[in-house]
């Protein structure tokens, strides 16, 4: 199970269309972020379920933009937004995601 | 662990063979003023955030016998450091870095990436107590010497 505060591997997929249907395809990414917990107003602002909302932080160089679909320890989250922050010199996103219920 | 060296432990070994409980008086308070001093100069080098680590000691003496110990279980990784390559723990890093408004994702790479300075801050104290545990076991077995003699 997933807790807050876990610093975890993470991979992404991106999609792509094929025909006519947009399908999650090719892994584009992977690395460790820092996944925890969205806090009850963020989720409420973003119209998430309670509980179903996470947030996840890696560093600014990671490819990730909304719609991906982030993979980690088996489960899926669909990416809501995506935000560039820095500290000082350092970049980092912070990344708003719905976990999928399987 | 560290240990405190009594340059003259053999003479106080053998004074205790032959009058224990005269020995086991003024031995004790030198060693609980050998650890006192261990714990005060340990305070005083331990670095200071929630203050915790300063504050967590368990001082014990026993007849011929003492311990000091720091009670927090990150007070040996202060004190030895940490090598790079391996992620901390991010419930404790999320706290401290909370605290100092850094994001924890950033503090956590950066111990990832470099580790963390050694603050031999007990291994510091242990060294100056040694210089004063001269002293102290210096007195003690002169007031042994004056009580037998008596």
């Amino acid at each position: 199970m997933i807790g807050s505060f876990l610093t975890t591997e993470f991979s992404t997929q991106r999609l792509q269309q094929t025909a006519n249907k947009s399908k999650p395809v090719a892994y584009i990414t992977s690395g460790v972020g820092h996944l925890r917990q969205l806090d009850d107003r963020t989720s409420e602002i973003n119209s998430i379920q309670l509980g179903l909302g996470f947030k996840l932080t890696v560093s600014g160089d990671v490819d990730i933009v909304a719609t991906d679909k982030v993979t980690i320890a088996g489960n899926i989250y669909e990416v809501r937004g995506v935000k560039s922050e820095n500290f000082g010199s350092l970049d980092y996103k912070e990344i708003i995601m719905v976990k999928k219920i399987m | 662990m560290y240990e405190i060296q009594i340059k003259n432990l053999a003479e106080i070994q053998k004074l205790f063979e032959q009058y224990p409980r005269e020995s086991a008086v003024h031995f004790g308070e030198a060693i609980s003023q050998t650890l006192i001093t261990a714990q005060r100069y340990a305070i005083q080098g331990a670095p200071r955030d929630t203050g915790k680590l300063m504050a967590s000691w368990r001082l014990n003496v026993g007849i011929m016998r003492g311990e000091l110990v720091n009670t927090t279980s990150y007070a040996y990784w202060v004190a030895v450091g940490r090598r790079p390559g391996s992620w901390p723990p991010m419930k404790e890093i999320t706290k401290w870095a909370n605290r100092k408004g850094i994001p924890p994702f950033l503090v956590a790479r950066k111990i990832k990436e470099k580790g963390t300075e050694p603050n031999p801050f007990f291994d510091n104290a242990v060294k100056l107590a040694e210089v004063y545990s001269e002293v102290a076991f210096k007195t003690a077995m002169e007031k042994t010497i004056k009580s037998i003699v008596k």
